[in-house]
């Protein structure tokens, strides 16, 4: 399985050691820092999983997803959530505020 | 997840077990979302687009064709009497017929073109981007030479062969579902043809896009002359030579001019079609001279839009002049029906045309008001009575008397006669008996291009019957 971690704060060593320890068998990962690389890399690699890691509740987390479903419609979207101030109606964050 | 996103995750509540079970359940409902929209997409059996796709992207590409200015081909294919190896064979062997053939139908095509089934045993291919009418011919050969290969299906080698009807965008104008259906009906002349062959839909009757179809025709020379020859009875000579326009169209081959001149008369393009007409038949007269000698004169068929114009004669000067050939090697047809129209710029028209030395003829005597004040009133050399008073003659009274007092009229008044479609052998002796000039149809010969005349010049009609 590959999965491609979009992490714009560079906090993505955390999701992998998850990710290594959540699976028995080997999981190919790979990071990238700007969604610009991310999407480079998607034009040229098929991934099966690619987690967005969402550290603002702006219009743009959901341009990238829009964009990389038109890109790689292929791949399954995860959206990891860590969002302390919320402004906009993006679902994951208002539930990770409430938690919060 | 509106926008697509599988699930979500909340990093506080994350550990590895519930991060790979959100990466595993992401992973399943993409799948599974992926199922579902391939199975409102495909055709499960063949892997083809479905009719609902296959709309979808004819539209998309009818916009792309309007906004680049290029062409799409649409091709109907429908497999022939695949109806039998359903009953013979069983719905399983026609199943796996049918998924070989969508196979096969795959490689013919490129990628970028799109194969669909439509249901049954009925197929469309749409071909984007071609560069020729020759392009789709190939791909269409291609893809019935696929289809034709046996197909082992359990052990047994079966064979079926495909009809494809083939229809092309911006020259039929139409719209996506016009498209289909036209590509549908053209698939059935080739299904009544004998089938495992493709046709090509006959859109040029149509009133939108005739006009387009005209001006390419007149820009790219399609426009041709075949000649028909009229036989003197009394020295059993060629005498004329009548000039038959024809449209060498691209797609639908040789067409007649009752499918268009009707709407170039309409829309004016008939002025500089019948200008083309005139020149080619001074053309090939002149050539005829220069080969043979002294040759018979040319007939061309005017139109009254022609000589309307008042600048006709002038035309009719430049274009003979053009090839240096005398006014007397072109014989004009007015038909009868066309001089009701008749005003006195006409006649003056008429009447420079034959000082000029051209002959006039009143075309399809008998067809119009058949008034003897066009007798009368016209500079005419002769009538040309047309074929429907021969039908019925020698055998009907009635019609043979009429013909009969038909010709001893234009005898009598020292006008020219000619019978057209002469098709018998009792029709040229009862027009010989009856003092007729001459005759022209069928019997004699059917109208052929310019290069398979010669040998009628030789003044032998036996000789002129087997050229």
């Amino acid at each position: 399985m590959k999965i491609l971690i979009i992490d714009k704060r560079k906090q993505h060593a955390e999701l992998e050691k998850m990710l290594k320890e959540g699976f028995a068998n080997p999981v190919d990962l790979y990071h990238a820092t700007t969604e610009h690389r991310a999407f480079d890399r998607i034009r040229r690699e098929t991934f099966d999983i690619i987690l967005v890691a969402v550290y603002s509740a702006t219009g743009s987390v959901l341009e990238t997803i829009r964009h990389l479903l038109q890109i790689s419609p292929s791949s399954a979207i995860l959206v990891s959530a860590i969002v302390p101030t919320i402004r906009s109606p993006f679902k994951p964050c208002i539930r990770a505020r409430k938690i919060i | 997840m509106h926008q697509g996103a599988q699930d979500y995750l909340i990093r506080h509540q994350l550990n590895s077990h519930a991060l790979a079970r959100a990466v595993r359940y992401s992973l399943e409902r993409h799948r599974a979302q992926a199922q579902v929209v391939y199975q409102a997409q495909y055709d499960q059996l063949t892997g083809l687009a479905n009719r609902s796709v296959f709309f979808d992207r004819l539209n998309f590409a009818l916009a792309r064709c309007n906004r680049t200015q290029t062409a799409i081909a649409l091709l109907f294919l429908d497999l022939d009497h695949f109806k039998k190896i359903n009953d013979t064979c069983g719905h399983e062997h026609g199943d796996m017929m049918l998924k070989t053939i969508g196979h096969r139908l795959r490689q013919s095509i490129r990628e970028i073109d799109t194969g669909a089934r439509m249901g049954g045993d009925e197929f469309a291919i749409l071909l984007e981007h071609i560069a020729s009418v020759d392009d789709v011919k190939t791909v269409a050969q291609r893809i019935l030479e696929h289809i034709a290969r046996p197909i082992a299906v359990n052990g047994r080698q079966l064979a079926v062969t495909g009809s494809l009807g083939i229809t092309i965008y911006p020259w039929d104008c139409a719209n996506a579902q016009e498209l289909l259906k036209h590509s549908d009906s053209a698939m059935y002349r080739a299904k009544a043809q004998g089938g495992n062959r493709y046709q090509f839909y006959i859109a040029g009757l149509q009133t939108g896009s005739i006009d387009v179809e005209l001006q390419r025709a007149l820009a790219n020379d399609e426009l041709c002359l075949y000649y028909q020859p009229q036989l003197d009875l009394q020295t059993n000579t060629i005498i004329g030579m009548e000039a038959l326009l024809r449209w060498q169209h691209p797609l639908q081959g040789l067409v007649g001019p009752m499918h268009f001149i009707p709407r170039a008369e309409e829309n004016g393009l008939i002025i500089p079609i019948g200008e083309r007409v005139l020149a080619m038949a001074a053309r090939q007269a002149k050539l005829w001279r220069q080969t043979d000698g002294t040759v018979p004169p040319v007939a061309v068929n005017l139109s009254v839009h022609q000589i309307q114009e008042p600048s006709f004669p002038a035309t009719l000067k430049r274009v003979l002049e053009a090839v240096n050939l005398p006014a007397q090697a072109l014989q004009l047809e007015l038909t009868e029906r066309h001089l009701f129209q008749e005003t006195n710029a006409v006649l003056d028209t008429l009447r420079t045309v034959k000082a000029m030395g051209c002959s006039l003829y009143i075309d399809d005597f008998g067809t119009g008001y058949s008034s003897l004040r066009y007798l009368r009133a016209f500079p005419i050399d002769g009538i040309k009575l047309d074929q429907s008073l021969l039908h019925r003659v020698p055998d009907h009274v009635n019609d043979a008397t009429m013909l009969r007092a038909v010709i001893a009229l234009g005898k009598t008044l020292g006008l020219h006669v000619i019978a057209e479609g002469v098709a018998r052998q009792d029709q040229v002796d009862f027009l010989h008996e009856h003092g007729c000039d001459a005759i022209q149809g069928f019997w004699l010969s059917s109208p052929v291009p310019a290069g398979e005349t010669p040998r009628w010049f030789s003044g032998d009609r036996d000789c002129a019957l087997c050229g």
